[in-house]
């Protein structure tokens, strides 16, 4: 009896995956669960654990090649015998007994769809005619060039006409062709260079331009006082790296003062898609905490479920996360699910920075460096000042198609104000 | 079993031995053959139907055997033993029963639902009774060439409830036709009773109202079914008009093969069991001392081996090939296209051009004629027939009662027959009587039959008069939607004429559609060339050249189309009008060639939009021009409502152009 194995669908916006590496060749006897290929999708590389038990009879896919969730991958000849037929990645069934579910954000709004208008000018250049597309296609044009002048700056016949009888947006191998020598050498020499873009990269890259694509960029951003978070600090800090293995930096601060603050304002906490109407409001706040893999790239580590944590456990967890996707140890739910994301500048000494919206969340904070500053402190009496104290930018990329500037503010001003006021202390002794 | 006699009175007293064997021997091949039949149906052997006419063969003989070998048999699913006495062979029949390729329908019916026009029997159909008009209008054709032929419309007592047997039976009364209507009551229709079917103790008693003489004769008695056949003939072909003869008869079995007709009592079968119409004959013929027992037997032999052979072979003959179906939807023009120099012009409007064109047909050809309401002395409601009622009389120009399917029905007779009639409909509105004869002759009559039927249809179409709900209809889409019949709209008074022209030449029906806004518009008034000449049907054309959006047309929203792209010119966009001009067949070419230049289409249509040309044109457009879009395809129609009255509401409804306007501006 043979069986196949498929595609797996590591995460719910994954659509397609690329094979890395086969593990198995042909003839070779596997077992349930043992690695048979690696593969790399958008969020994550992994192995693929054989389903079945069997003598592998056909490899159905090259290394390199990028087939969708679902293809079929590998033909297995052999018993059935220890395959259970329950998917294996299926978790335990949920309590739903309301007594043993704490319900830490009780102000949390179910998943909510509302139905939303869609904007005219949405989207709208990407839309293109079928005499469009032919014409791009058959004049080889690159239609991310051409300016439409149809309604909402739609693409018309005749806008790539007038590119045609022009040849402008052209992309001519005669041109090449045409060129000195030297230059062809040159520009051989730079796509040599260029051509080694990792799959990392890549992936990078393509997000960033997707995001960038499809959310309205705003940045806001907001002077935060770190004067009495320091004081804690300072006071534990010797303690903190000798009980747990790692710093107490200020991201835990202001990630747990991020949570509360989504819990708050549940829309940023949200997803949109335009194109099908709905908005999402998560009921859980998974965040998401940027991580720099050495200046080789960069992924997004998720704290699931971050809202059940207190300082140390937020901590730790980000300190463990952090470490896992340094090491390329992370599992798929250390990549996938957050709900809205943090980007930890400061820890670069950044003064500000408007970073990109990890899709498909509808804002990124960032986190700016901490610096004693002069600032201006009011006395008891009324008497103004000028005080030496720890202080900071956080600043906050937001879609505008969500929501608004008030909305934005709210949430950053209700962030600073918990990171100023609240009894920090008393989450450490 | 004692069985009543029969004795030869009439014209049957001077047949000769022969004559008496060949109609016994028809009898008999009926009764042997759809015993046979009936036996494979139940056996599995036979699909579709058998609807046996057996204990009726005397009426069935009868009626051929007192017609002309030249005169026509319209009848139904029941009267194969007609076929027989009229000479279709027992090969042609099993072809039609197996499907087969060269049988009388080709494979695209079935059973007794066919007709060998050659050997004088008009296509058999469902629709009951409707080659009743048919065989009318071959009697009309008769009347006018006096070529002598009497038609015969026959069906059982139950289809004389339907109002096409009551519009056929009087439209021959009313113009004196040489029909004789033969109804073979035999109890039941189906299932249901005389009593179910018609109010009169006799079916023949209804003949008073058509001002027509009728008789109830013994149908199973062949002498005498012969002699009043006869006699009937003879009077209608010589110029005596129509009569009816109703044959008191009963069929041995069910209505078909599955029936097991439970209906029937007892007394009543056995009443007319001991009148057996082919023991009576055999009786008198042994009485008479001209045949015996022995050759009767010895007949049956033979034709039960004749009847297993040629089931046999039929089996074993060409399927037909699907591939075929497309192709035999219309006869292919024989005859040349007309040309003129078109030198010699007159000024006209739309009207005036199809009058002209009328007139100059009728005189050309003396085959091409016309019926419809009022068109005679009246010279028509819209005077459409001006002048030719006094230039060519009654016979070429009829006056018909209000008998919209009749007289089509009628149509598709004359032109069998070898005339080319041109109905009028008063309004296209009164269409939808006609449609049963339209779709189911007309449309059908050379895929079926393999016979081409030429004939026209033309009458007022479309809103804009303040006429309401009734008078104002754009039928396109209704009509088209019927494979088998060509459609054409023209918009001005040149391509009415050469279409109308085109459409009396054509082989085939034509559906031609006027539009009443444009009979006199003044501004439509053109010079139109004198004499005969002709526009391709199946050709577009376009009538105002443009680059960026083709919009296409016809009929009465054509000068709309134009006065838009006017106004559009003004904003520099260039409007491409297309008027399709004929709907069946569509010129796709010149609308894909035009979409490749344009990339933007636009559908105008006076019409309701669904299910319409407009959907028709746009899905071609979108499977044979997709690549050449740049928008939408966009259709330009009235709300999917009736055509309402109030001047506001009319106006409301017709597009305007300034909704076409609008419209196109979107395309942007
Ligand atoms: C217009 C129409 N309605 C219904 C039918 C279905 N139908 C076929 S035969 C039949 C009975 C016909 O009875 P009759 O006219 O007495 O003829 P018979 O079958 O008795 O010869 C009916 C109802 C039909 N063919 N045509
Ligand atoms: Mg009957």
């Amino acid at each position: 009896m043979s069986q196949i194995v498929t595609m797996p669908q590591l995460g719910e916006t994954v659509t397609e995956g690329t094979i890395l590496r086969w593990l198995v060749k042909v003839g070779d006897e596997v077992k349930e669960d043992d690695p048979i290929l690696e593969i790399s999708t958008d969020k994550v590389d992994t192995e693929v654990p054989s389903p079945f038990n069997g003598t592998v009879s056909n490899l159905l896919v090259e290394e390199g090649e990028t087939v969708e969730v679902g293809a079929s991958l590998l033909e297995l000849d052999g018993d059935k015998t220890n395959t259970n037929d329950t998917p294996l990645k299926e978790e335990p069934k949920e309590e739903t007994n309301e007594e043993n579910v704490q319900d830490t954000s009780p102000k949390v709004a179910e998943v909510q769809n509302h139905n939303i208008s869609k904007t005219p000018n949405e989207k709208q250049n990407l839309k293109l005619s079928p005499v469009v597309r032919k014409l791009a296609s058959e004049h080889n044009i690159d239609i991310e060039k051409v300016q439409g002048t149809g309604k909402d700056g739609r693409i018309k016949r005749q806008d790539i006409e007038k590119i045609i009888s022009s040849g402008q947006g052209m992309i001519s191998t005669e041109k090449i062709a045409e060129q000195p020598p030297q230059e062809k050498e040159k520009e051989m020499l730079t796509k040599e260079s260029s051509n080694n873009i990792s799959r990392l990269r890549k992936r990078i890259a393509e997000n960033m331009i997707i995001s960038k694509q499809t959310s309205a960029h705003v940045m806001t951003s907001i002077e935060v006082d770190f004067e009495n978070i320091e004081i804690v600090r300072a006071k534990h800090k010797a303690k903190f790296k000798e009980e747990n293995g790692f710093s107490l930096t200020y991201l835990p601060f202001i990630s747990l003062a991020t949570v509360s603050a989504l819990r708050e304002y549940p829309v940023v906490n949200s997803s949109f898609d335009l194109e099908n109407g709905l908005h999402e409001i998560h009921n859980h706040i998974n965040l998401g905490i940027a991580v720099d893999l050495n200046q080789q790239g960069l992924l997004v580590g998720t704290l699931q479920e971050a809202d059940s944590f207190n300082l140390k456990g937020i901590a730790r967890k980000i300190s463990e996360t952090s470490k896992l996707l340094r090491d390329g140890k992370y599992g798929l739910d250390d990549v996938s699910g957050s709900t809205f994301t943090i980007s930890n500048n400061g820890s670069f000494n950044s003064f500000l920075t408007s970073p990109i919206i990890n899709q498909p969340n509808v804002a990124i904070l960032s986190t700016e460096s901490v610096k004693k500053r002069p600032v201006v402190v009011q006395a008891q009496d009324g008497s103004d000042s000028i005080a030496i104290r720890h202080t900071g930018i956080l600043s906050i990329t937001w879609d505008h198609r969500v929501f608004d500037g008030s909305v934005a503010l709210l949430f950053l001003n209700f962030i600073k104000e918990r990171l100023e006021n609240a009894d920090w202390s008393q989450e450490l002794d | 079993m004692q069985i009543e006699k029969i004795t030869r009175k009439g014209y049957s007293a001077s047949l000769s031995k022969d004559q008496l064997w060949e109609i016994y021997k028809s009898m008999k091949t009926q009764r042997l053959l759809e015993d046979r039949l009936l036996k494979m149906y139940k056996g599995g052997q036979l699909s579709g139907a058998v609807y046996p006419g057996i204990g009726q063969e005397a009426s069935m003989a009868g009626i051929a055997a007192g017609m002309n070998e030249k005169d026509i048999f319209g009848g139904t699913h029941r009267d194969l033993g007609v076929q027989i006495k009229k000479g279709v062979t027992l090969k042609e029949i099993a072809l039609n029963f197996f499907g087969k390729h060269d049988g009388p329908s080709k494979g695209r019916d079935g059973n007794s639902h066919f007709g060998v026009v050659d050997k004088g029997t008009l296509m058999v159909v469902s629709p009951l009774p409707d080659s009743a008009p048919v065989a009318v209008g071959w009697a009309l054709a008769s009347q006018q060439s006096g070529s002598g032929v009497v038609a015969v419309a026959n069906c059982g007592e139950g289809a004389t409830a339907t109002g096409t047997w009551h519009e056929s039976i009087n439209m021959a009364g009313v113009l004196n036709l040489p029909v004789v209507f033969t109804v073979q009551n035999n109890q039941f229709a189906y299932s249901s009773p005389n009593e179910t079917e018609f109010g009169t103790p006799n079916v023949a008693d209804r003949a008073a109202g058509y001002g027509i003489p009728a008789k109830i004769i013994d149908g199973n008695d062949i002498y005498e079914v012969i002699d009043v056949m006869h006699e009937a003939c003879e009077s209608a072909r010589e110029g005596n008009g129509p009569s009816l003869i109703e044959l008191v008869t009963f069929r041995h079995y069910g209505h078909a093969g599955h029936d097991p007709a439970e209906y029937v009592n007892e007394e009543v079968r056995d009443f007319w069991m001991k009148r057996d119409p082919i023991a009576r004959f055999e009786d008198s013929l042994v009485e008479e001392g001209l045949f015996s027992t022995e050759q009767f037997v010895s007949l049956a032999e033979d034709l039960e081996a004749e009847i297993r052979e040629a089931l046999e072979w039929a089996k074993t003959q060409d399927d037909p090939d699907p591939i075929n179906e497309v192709e035999d939807m219309f006869a292919d023009r024989t005859t040349p296209t007309i040309s003129n120099d078109e030198s010699d012009t007159k000024t006209m409007n739309y009207i005036e051009a199809i009058t002209n064109g009328l007139d100059e047909l009728m005189e050309n050809d003396e085959n091409v004629f016309m019926m419809g309401e009022d068109i005679g002395v009246f010279e028509g409601a819209f005077k459409a027939t001006k002048g030719l009622f006094n230039k060519y009389g009654p016979f070429r120009v009829i006056d018909t009662s209000i008998s919209e399917g009749g007289f089509t029905g009628a149509a598709v007779g004359a032109a069998l027959a070898g005339k080319k009639p041109i109905v009028e409909l008063q309004f296209y509105d009164f269409v939808y009587p006609a449609l049963d004869q339209i779709t189911t002759e007309a449309a059908k009559y050379y895929w079926k039959a393999g016979k081409s039927v030429p004939m026209v249809v033309r009458g007022p179409t479309g809103a804009g008069t303040r006429s309401g709900p009734f008078h104002s209809i754009s039928p396109e889409s209704l009509l088209a939607h019927h494979p088998g019949i060509r459609v054409v709209a023209p918009s001005n008074p040149y391509d009415a004429k050469g279409l109308l022209v085109a459409a009396v030449n054509d082989p085939n029906p034509v559906m031609y559609l006027e539009h009443k806004k444009l009979y006199r518009k003044p501004d439509l008034k053109m010079e139109v060339p004198l004499g005969l000449y002709e526009v391709e049907i199946g050709k577009g054309k376009v009538v105002r050249q443009g680059t960026d959006i083709t919009l296409v047309t016809w009929s009465g929203m054509v000068p709309v189309a134009n006065e838009a792209a006017e106004v559009l010119s003004k904003e520099n966009i260039s409007v491409e009008v297309i008027d399709i001009r004929t709907i069946v067949p569509l010129d796709e070419e010149i609308i894909l060639s035009s979409v490749e230049k344009t990339s933007n289409l636009c559908i105008l249509q006076e019409d309701v939009p669904f299910s319409s040309i407009a959907s028709e044109i746009s899905s071609v457009v979108a499977e044979k021009g997709f690549w050449n879009l740049d928008n939408p395809i966009l259709k330009v129609t009235p709300p999917n409502t009736h055509i309402p009255f109030a001047p506001v509401l009319e106006d409301a409804f017709i597009p305007s152009v300034e909704k076409v306007v609008k419209a196109l501006k979107e395309l942007q």
